[in-house]
């Protein structure tokens, strides 16, 4: 009996050492990481779609989809991950390049940091510095343009999808929208050019996403921000086509590399009746350095003190040239009235009762019902008062996207501030008295590779799997044809900055398999890929 | 052992249970549920940032001390501040809880107050075709998920016929002094009406049921023989005698069920978009805001344990047969 | 001697354990309701074990419906009449002057004489045709790989090309003179004889190529690539030195007269030429367009994605009427004839029911039908498996305590009203959450949550049955106690423990439904539950019944057929069918009603 077992038992340890030898030079199996079909249907659907693809390529990979909260932790605070699938929002203040490109430069690759996959290259480090210290515009376009074909040949991340804001507005009772990119027409712009078409003059807005408190000093997340721009004001304000222009501000001007003059609008008063003056000004930038509002650091942490140098006049010192100064820092802090926030000492222990609403905006704050209801009225004494034709704003919560949209339907609603699901586009876009809006986003989504784990630190295997990447499916079957495929972390509706020429991978298994065996990776018997010999 | 003693001895294993699931929550969610600074990130928070905003959660210190803080907190009534709000939790979850309840309360009440009226009438036909089309038709309103038969009430009543409304508890906009000033409208009871139908569907059977099986065994015990020996009409048998007696275990069920309703229709609260204490623990889960998840949890569990205990005292107290017993022996 | 009496002595304890075993079933066949459920549930029980048979498609596969379709332009000047032609879809559509011929994928065209219907013609090449040009006789089409052919007399011909590269667009201007434009820059000039390449500067992909005249061309192609082609002269690519440009792929350009052209392309960028400079306008549309043309002087067409179809008044553009959503890949004319042509292959999105899916597909163009026969296999899975936790947990935990009584019993009660205070719902979506989405985490969520009803029952029922004689009888003769309770005590409790196992699975198969509705259902696993997300997640539930009703019917039914099978049980358990399911707390004196076996 032992000696038939034994050749037996040989042949068994042989195939097993064999097949450890084979599979030691296998691409091990790799995941992706990406968000609940809860979260985000269409990031869950791209994973499957490019796990199937892979697979052509003799590269296993599993999928597994994560709770969002999870996923971010994995993904930045522990970078635990291989292949994540994530996704940046466009916010105004992002239309500066600084944001998005600073997410590949190498001193935020540390646990927490903007760059999880740990990119690290010499050249795009030294350009990011110098393009943040650069005021003159065309010559910081060079140096981002540059950045941006260095990252997207080395292909530290693959860039999926821009996906369109799809947002809709009740068309028989208001006009005049202006959509901004990334912002769709829940913008700053809508006191000025929403004009009423019947006897209702109050807009209202329904929304699912509510903020989580209304004081400017401790609100971190874009819907307090959305909804608190509307009755603070700010010294500039950026065009639709996000232009700076000056706004609390009658002129701004940069008078040598480290300091920008503000000279104050003259007659502007506070909600209560106060004006606002240049020790306004002034305190709101000191208050937000002093209390260390942790959200807003990045746009302060440039700024070295606020001079008052007459009744009118400010100058801004700062540490060093900072680029995106003008454009994000003075169009994202609000003017506080000094009298009602001075003697407030720590602004974040606040109870919500206790917070000031008072702002010099061309809104005025009216109520706040958590979870239901919010309303803005008309700032008769704006400096622009004429301009606005509208009376009121309102804001109504829903619970979800279906109480939105059939709000919209039944007309309890005029627009919506944040986008429609694919299923409810199609709806909506038969229904007569809607007019459906589609926004390009300059937010992206992008599946990133954690570059320490083999084979993500090849180069050569990475851009064979950005032809691996069906972009066009993305586009017409998961987003109905509204949106675009990725190109550059800068995307191209923010056209000044966005480089046009970057080397795209075009959808190929083909060319993804030649890239492969030009790089000298090979299949086995099993049609798995493994590492070049 | 007395009555008191016995009522004494069930408060005190409430409270020991209360506090063994409040430390098994507080540690699961802890160590299992991620950093709940972590999406900051996605603000441009970097590491500095988040961990400043840790220390302001108290999330920096050693997981002990986090627990006996939350327990002095606990004790003191204190609940905490939400992460997510950065507003003290208590004022919310109690709006919360007030708009479950104001959902809950009225679906139980219709449920307990039709359906054992419908198991009398199943015990009376006994044995025919009403009987069984009554079980079938009670088991079937069990047996269909309740997010389910919402969907379809919305579907039929919300956009097929349009007649009412599908989601949340009142038109917006809204101006209410108080929470009963809420409830008081007419707006109201028209989003109600859907959610509670699906509800209280589903509770009916229960009830129903199980009057119709307590009709049947007391029906069948000796007294009722006597009683229609003595010849008193078949009404008033069972009005009178049977009925009675069968209200017993549905009201120690309508307790029951009464304790489960705060965590027991999340599903519900979903499908009709209604702003109740389950979505926002599902939500503060979701967000890692430990406070607001852990007191919507306690405030739930406590439910079911009180209404528990209420259940075990009123069928010790209502049931003649039943001698009370230090506990379970 | 002593080992065939203790065989036969085992024998009697087990048979028992046996006629109780099969007790049940004869008790739920005697009972009406109880055949019915069993029914259901055999026929349940088979669907899940033929599922991969029943299913008529991949529930993961985005089902596609491929045609060629047409819509020609009709006298009053409109595009309304929506025509297939033929299985594949059309790339290009040429007008001769009495037929018109279709370039089709995998080797299809299409001929359609003056007066005729469109005929199908199989070529032996397997490529897609991307092109097609008439010019009087001469009939050309291009495609995939260089590939040109041409007709003569009744077969068609390969012409030489010298180029691998995919061809995009042909255009015969004259009998001497032809173009072709094709990716990475290929394009390629016919002199009545042969085709030469002329070097484009540039290497991206050209897409299309219009002219006025038989000496003034434009080609377009990706990334804002315009090249004006004038006496025989390529201008550069200019892409960035027009008054405005774009870098967003041109798919298509109508050149009408020196001083009108329009060209197209993604995300429904339009830019107008007028004799001088290229200018950006505002389409109105978003999605991508992939064809345009001239009807007159001051009129043109644009098509694209998702059935868009845009007119052009020489001011502004206005968008007209869906008549399909499928995708468009261009649009001809000439002399008053035209055809807008595709279509894409298709997601058959939301399709109601039909032969080819019995329950219509979801928004992706899934075949719910095979969803929900597939969500059959999970449910059972999970009722089955968390049932026999919940059961095992329940039994044990309710024999021991049962069994030993004091301290013991006291400690496991303790832990069961522990488990008595987490309210049910709630803590299972806890658990999941916390957990990475699996059945397995859901069958335990469920599992270790319910078994506190089945312990009590358990623990009644043992505790009078060891007051019973014959069990004190084994006692006293000297018995294990491990002995007593598997052999004596388990048979006895074997019916309750059936009757629970029914119960508890009508109860995870609900919670799992549950679980799955609110998301937390494992990924690319179908469960009833699951298709119900989908269906509300999409937001197109409110509209697509069939994707709605039919998992929440099979949800019912399933648990309905449990129902009415433990109702018949509960005959055998409790004569006086006390109700009250999880969460009642038992009456202390619980009545044992079991037929006394010993």
């Amino acid at each position: 009996m032992r000696r038939k077992l034994l050749p037996y038992l040989f042949v068994a340890i042989l195939v097993l050492v064999l097949s450890v030898g084979v599979s030691a030079q296998r691409v091990p199996e790799l995941n992706i990481m990406t968000t609940t079909e809860g979260y985000d249907p269409i990031r869950y659907e791209a994973a499957f779609l490019i796990q199937d693809n892979l697979a052509e390529l003799g590269i296993e990979v599993t999928v597994s989809p994560t709770e969002f909260s999870t996923l971010i932790q994995n993904f930045y605070n522990e970078q635990d991950f291989e292949i994540a699938i994530a996704g940046w929002s466009g916010r105004v203040d992002r239309l500066d390049p600084q944001h998005f490109l600073g997410t590949l430069e190498s001193g935020q690759s540390d646990l927490g940091g903007n760059n999880p996959g740990g990119y690290v290259n010499e050249r795009y480090d030294e350009l990011f510095q110098l393009q943040s210290q650069e005021f003159d515009q065309d010559l910081r376009r060079e140096y981002v343009l540059e950045m941006q074909s260095i990252a997207m040949d080395e292909q530290p991340l693959n860039i999926l999808f821009f996906r369109d804001e799809v947002v809709a507005y009740n068309k028989d009772n208001f006009t005049g929208f202006v959509p901004m990119a990334g912002e769709a027409i829940y913008n700053e712009w809508i006191p000025f050019d929403v004009e009423p078409l019947g006897a209702d003059r109050s807009l209202t807005i329904g929304t699912t996403q509510e903020p989580d408190n209304i004081n400017p000093l401790d609100s971190t997340t874009v819907w307090g921000w959305k909804f608190m721009r509307m009755y603070y004001d700010k010294l500039i304000r950026l065009s639709p086509d996000i232009e700076p222009l000056p706004w609390a501000a009658e002129s701004v001007e940069a008078i040598d590399d480290n300091t920008i003059e503000i000279v104050l609008r003259d007659g502007m008063n506070f909600h209560d009746g106060e004006a606002v003056t240049v020790e306004d000004v002034k305190f709101s930038y000191d208050y937000y350095q002093e209390q260390d509002f942790a959200y807003f650091r990045p746009f302060y942490q440039p700024l070295e003190e606020v001079i008052i140098v007459d009744d009118n006049t400010l100058h801004f010192v700062l540490e060093e040239p900072t680029s995106f100064f003008i454009t994000v820092t003075l169009s994202q802090i609000p003017i506080l009235p000094k009298h009602l926030w001075e003697d407030i000492e720590a602004a974040d222990q606040l109870s919500p009762e206790d917070v000031p609403t008072v702002g010099s905006g061309p809104l005025v704050f009216d109520q706040y019902d958590r979870g239901e209801y919010k309303r803005l009225v008309k700032n008769e004494d704006y400096f622009m008062a004429d301009e606005i034709d509208i009376d009121a704003v309102d804001f109504n919560i829903y619970a979800d996207s279906e109480g939105v949209y059939t709000a919209l339907v039944t007309e309890e609603i005029d627009m919506t501030a944040w986008r429609l699901e694919p299923a409810q586009i199609n709806l909506a876009e038969q229904e007569d008295h809607l007019e459906v809006v589609s926004v390009p986003d300059f937010g992206y989504y992008h599946m990133t590779y954690n570059l320490r784990v083999p084979p993500m630190d090849d180069i050569e295997f990475r851009r064979a799997l950005a032809h691996a990447v069906p972009y066009d499916t993305f586009i017409n079957v998961l987003l109905d044809g509204l949106g675009e495929r990725g190109t550059s972390i800068i995307a191209p509706v923010n056209a000044f900055w966005h480089n046009p020429d970057v080397p795209l991978y075009d959808y190929d298994l083909d060319l993804a398999r030649e890239r492969l065996e030009a790089a000298g990776y090979w299949w086995d018997d099993e049609g798995r890929l493994n590492f070049p010999q | 052992m007395g009555k008191g003693q016995y009522i004494a001895k069930r408060i005190i294993q409430l409270i020991i249970t209360f506090f063994i699931i409040l430390t098994i929550l507080f540690f699961l969610f802890r160590l299992a549920l991620p950093d709940p600074t972590a999406a900051l990130v996605m603000d441009g928070l970097s590491a500095e940032e988040q961990a400043l905003v840790r220390a302001r959660f108290g999330l920096d210190r050693p997981l002990v001390e986090q627990y006996f803080i939350y327990l002095r907190n606990f004790l003191t009534g204190e609940f905490g501040i939400s992460f997510h709000y950065k507003s003290a939790v208590f004022p919310i979850l109690m709006e919360k809880l007030f708009n479950t309840l104001a959902l809950m309360l009225p679906a139980i009440f219709i449920s307990y107050l039709i359906g054992p009226l419908l198991g009398v009438l199943l015990s009376w036909k006994r044995g025919s075709n009403t009987e069984f089309a009554g079980i079938v038709g009670g088991l079937f309103l069990r047996s269909a998920p309740v997010f389910w038969t919402g969907m379809i009430f919305i579907m039929i009543f919300g956009i097929w016929l349009g007649i009412l409304p599908t989601s949340g508890m009142r038109t917006l906009p809204y101006t209410a002094t108080g929470n009963f000033d809420k409830i008081m409208t007419l707006d109201y009871l028209r989003h109600l009406f859907l959610p509670m139908l699906t509800i209280a569907l589903y509770y009916l059977g229960l009830p129903m049921l199980i009057m119709r099986n307590t009709m049947l065994e007391i029906m069948g015990e000796d007294f009722i023989e006597l009683c229609q020996a003595k010849g008193l009409s078949e009404r008033r048998i069972m009005y009178k005698h049977v009925a009675r007696n069968a209200l017993l275990p549905v009201v120690t069920q309508a307790a029951i069920t009464i304790g489960l309703a705060v965590g027991g229709q999340v599903v519900v609260e979903v499908v009709f978009s209604w702003p109740g204490l389950g979505r926002e623990m599902i939500q503060a889960v979701r967000t890692s805001d430990f406070p607001m998840a852990q007191s919507a949890f306690m405030m739930m569990a406590g439910l079911v344990l009180i209404m528990n205990t209420v259940a075990d005292l009123l069928y010790s107290y209502l049931d003649p047969r039943v001698v009370l017993k230090g506990g379970n022996k | 001697m002593a080992a065939k009496k203790g065989f036969k002595e085992r024998l009697k304890y087990f048979k028992p354990m046996l006629v109780n075993l099969f007790e049940p079933f004869k008790i739920i066949f005697r009972d009406p309701l109880g055949r019915i459920g069993a029914i259901l549930l055999s026929i349940i029980i088979l669907i899940a074990i033929f599922a991969p048979m029943l299913a008529s498609h991949d529930p993961n596969q985005m089902n596609e419906r491929i045609e060629g379709s047409v819509i020609p332009f009709d006298e009053d000047g409109e595009w309304k009449n929506y025509q297939v032609i033929g299985q594949r879809p059309l790339n290009e559509v040429a007008l001769g002057d009495n037929y018109q011929l279709a370039a089709a994928d995998e080797g299809y065209i299409y001929l359609k004489e003056l007066g005729d219907d469109w005929q199908e013609f199989k070529l032996e090449l397997n490529i897609n045709f991307l092109a097609a040009a008439v010019y009087e006789e001469l009939r050309f089409v291009a495609g995939e790989a260089g590939i040109i052919l041409r007709q003569a007399a009744d077969s068609w011909q390969i012409m030489p090309t010298n180029t691998e590269e995919n061809i995009n667009d042909l255009i015969i201007l004259n009998s001497s003179q032809a173009y072709a434009v094709g990716d990475n820059g290929l394009f390629l000039s016919w002199d009545g004889d042969s085709w030469t390449e002329i070097d484009s500067s540039t290497t991206r992909n050209l897409r299309e190529i219009s002219f006025i005249n038989s000496e003034d061309g434009i080609i377009v192609g990706d990334r804002g690539t315009i090249i004006h082609y004038r006496d025989g002269e390529l201008s550069e690519p200019s892409f960035r030195s027009f008054m405005d440009s774009t870098f967003r792929d041109l798919l298509a350009v109508s050149y009408f007269n020196e001083n009108q052209a329009i060209a197209v392309g993604e995300r429904a960028t339009v830019m107008i030429y007028d004799g001088q400079d290229w200018y950006t306008a505002d389409s109105g549309a978003s999605r991508s367009l992939n064809g345009v043309i001239h009807t007159s002087e001051n009129e043109a067409y644009a098509v694209g994605l998702r059935g868009s179809i845009i007119k052009y008044d020489g001011e502004s553009w206005q968008s007209l009427d869906r008549i399909t959503r499928r995708d468009y890949r261009g649009i001809s004319f000439a002399d008053d004839q035209g055809y807008i042509y595709g279509v894409e292959p298709y997601i058959n999105e939301l399709a109601p029911p039909s032969r080819d899916h019995f329950f219509g597909t979801t928004h992706l163009g899934r075949d719910i039908w095979s969803q929900v026969m597939y969500g059959t296999r999970t449910a059972l899975m999970v009722g089955i498996i968390a049932a026999l936790v919940v059961n095992f947990i329940g039994a044990t935990v309710g024999l021991i305590a049962g069994y030993y009584r004091g301290g013991v019993d006291n400690f496991l009660m303790r832990i069961v009203d522990i488990m008595y205070g987490l309210p049910l719902e709630p803590f299972a979506i806890i658990l999941v959450l916390i957990f990475e989405p699996s059945l397995w985490i859901i069958i335990m969520a469920i599992g270790l949550l319910t078994w506190r009803t089945n312990a009590r029952i358990i623990r009644s029922q043992v505790l009078s049955l060891v007051e019973r004689p014959f069990i004190k009888a084994a006692r006293v003769a000297g018995a294990s106690d491990a002995r007593i309770m598997l052999i004596h005590i388990t048979p006895n409790i074997l019916p309750l423990a059936f009757l629970q196992l029914a119960v508890a699975m009508g109860y995870a198969i609900t919670a799992e439904a549950t679980l799955s509705f609110l998301g937390l259902g494992p990924p690319q696993i179908y469960s009833w539950g699951t298709i119900l997300h989908s269906a509300r997640l999409s937001g197109a539930w409110r509209t697509a019944w069939w994707w709605v009703i039919p998992p929440g019917l099979f949800i019912s039914v399933t648990v309905i057929s449990v129902f009415l099978i433990s109702r018949s049980l509960e005959v055998l358990t409790n004569p006086r069918l006390r109700g009250g399911r999880d969460n009642a707390p038992e009456a202390e004196e619980f009545e044992n009603i079991l037929p006394d076996e010993q």
